[in-house]
């Protein structure tokens, strides 16, 4: 029971460290890009893919690293589908209206889908060319160690590439539209009057390029964050995997649902926050380019460098559910004139609990 | 009666609280303030890079919804109207409480509306306004309207 109690807050005090060093990483990298002369679109864009996303990357690649890359795969798969589902349906039953834009939707919806093929064709390839291997907890699995995987990670990272470019594209012209039209009005209308909060007219400046000098300060705490998001990750995989053992429960299900909905806290926080102040551009980007960094990036990427294993059943189900669940809400976005309320958000929470249901206790092995 | 007005507004209902501003004055001499509450409160553990990028958001279109205020009280056609735009930042309702105080408003139209489901989820900011204001208030009821 101590040994519960004790692994529990370790959990818990290693995902809130993960998650804000996360954060100090992203906002001192993106300060010292903007000193050496990053364009501030390439950091926007940059700070916003993988700031929310970063904790499932740190605790996948630990997880991975750890030769128990079972539980790095599901905490990918397993943040994809709570991100679709679970966020999405909490969102929606909270706020009771989720919009999203016709551009985005299309966009980074059909994105996650073709990632979403791309990784389970992927897996398919990489299972006829290889032989099913004992993981390290006795069930039978892939071992992916062979070129067709890497071939596949290859295009995986290139197609995020890809995306990514569109996206800073789509944001160079927001920024030549509305927003710089916007900050001038601000800027130049003296009859608005700021709070002194807001620092006087800065809004153009800020969507315009700025070179900043860069501050030591910064650096260290990069170092600082790198050091303590590995530390953490470490803790965290560590506190898990010893749960898992001492309540009996299959370290794959610990990763698909502890780790997978803890790692996404911050996803969480953006899209019901940002819906909440009608930001649902940010919202809907915010779990779409989620799901799409946390399979192109964490697995894509790894996979390359690190022989990854994949359990059968991540395979065969949990990657289709996912593709499923991405395929259901774009349909129900679509259905209700690109809406989401409160009845669609019943229904994705609904159908996770049905999801977490058949895994756990149907296919789980609990 | 009512020689200075505060209005805020979030874009939302704008047209109905228009209205109601406009027949309330019914062409005295009055000053509005025109607000919009940039709320900067988020959860614990959002990113810093993320709240940023929101209040920056909201900033642009608190901008936009002031304008879209002027453009519609058409100040051009109402010269007994004369017209102040602020932005602020922080919780909604206590900044539209201190800048009542601090203005020394004599009335507040705002609207008011929410479901009681999205009371309960949401909150509302004109129930604790109404608690808190040092003046008269008028709530536009705005429900099922838009």
């Amino acid at each position: 029971m101590l040994d519960v109690i004790l692994n529990t807050i370790i959990l818990i005090i290693s995902l809130i460290i993960v998650i804000k060093a996360a954060d100090v990483f992203i906002e001192n990298i993106s300060l010292i890009g903007a000193a050496l002369g990053v364009s501030q679109i390439l950091l926007g864009v940059t700070a916003a893919a993988i700031g929310t996303s970063l904790p499932e990357f740190g605790s996948a690649l630990l997880a991975i690293i750890n030769h128990s890359s079972h539980m790095g795969v599901g905490i990918v798969i397993g943040s994809n589908i709570w991100n679709i589902a679970g966020i999405f349906g909490i969102t929606a039953i909270i706020t009771g209206f989720v919009k999203a834009d016709k551009k985005s939707l299309n966009r980074d919806g059909l994105v996650a889908i073709i990632t979403g093929v791309l990784l389970i064709v992927v897996m398919i390839l990489s299972a006829k060319f290889t032989n099913p291997s004992l993981l390290s907890n006795g069930e039978i699995g892939i071992v992916s160690s062979n070129m067709p995987i890497i071939f596949g990670s290859l295009i995986m990272a290139f197609f995020y590439l890809y995306y990514f470019k569109i996206l800073i594209k789509d944001q160079k012209e927001s920024l030549n539209s509305f927003k710089k039209e916007s900050a001038k009005r601000i800027d130049d209308r003296q009859e608005i009057i700021l709070d002194s909060s807001f620092n006087g007219n800065n809004n153009i400046n800020k969507l315009e390029e700025k070179k900043e000098k860069l501050k030591s300060k910064n650096v260290i705490l990069v170092l600082v964050s790198i050091l303590a998001l590995a530390i953490a990750c470490d803790f965290l995989i560590d506190s898990a995997t010893h749960l898992a053992h001492i309540m009996g429960i299959p370290e794959t299900i610990m990763a698909l649902f502890t780790l997978s909905i803890g790692t996404s806290i911050p996803e969480l926080v953006v899209t019901l926050s940002s819906a909440m102040k009608g930001l649902y551009d940010l919202s809907i980007g915010t779990v779409f380019g989620s799901i799409t960094f946390n399979i192109l990036i964490p697995i894509g990427l790894l996979s390359i460098f690190n022989p990854i294993h994949i359990e059968t059943l991540s395979l065969y189900f949990d990657t289709p559910v996912m593709i499923l669940t991405i395929v259901v809400v774009i349909i129900l976005f679509k259905l209700n004139n690109r809406e989401l309320n409160r009845i669609s958000g019943l229904f994705l929470i609904g159908l996770y609990i049905v999801y977490a249901y058949v895994r756990i206790f149907f296919l789980g092995g609990m | 009666m009512y020689n200075k007005i505060l209005v805020p507004t979030m874009g939302e209902y704008i047209n109905q609280l228009i209205d109601h501003t406009r027949n309330l004055i019914d062409g005295r001499n009055v000053e509005i303030i025109a607000v919009y509450v940039v709320d900067d409160s988020v959860p614990f553990l959002t990113p810093s890079n993320v709240k940023e990028e929101m209040i920056e958001e909201l900033k642009l279109k608190g901008g936009y919804f002031l304008d879209k205020f002027e453009k519609l009280i058409d100040l051009k056609n109402n010269p007994n109207i004369s017209l102040k735009k602020v932005l602020k930042k922080g919780k909604p309702d206590e900044v539209i409480v201190s800048l009542a105080k601090e203005k020394d408003v004599e009335m507040i139209i705002l609207g008011t509306g929410k479901s009681i489901i999205d009371k309960h989820l949401l909150g509302s900011v004109s129930e604790k306004v109404v608690h808190h204001a040092p003046c008269d208030i008028f709530l536009v009821r705005t429900i099922n309207k838009e």
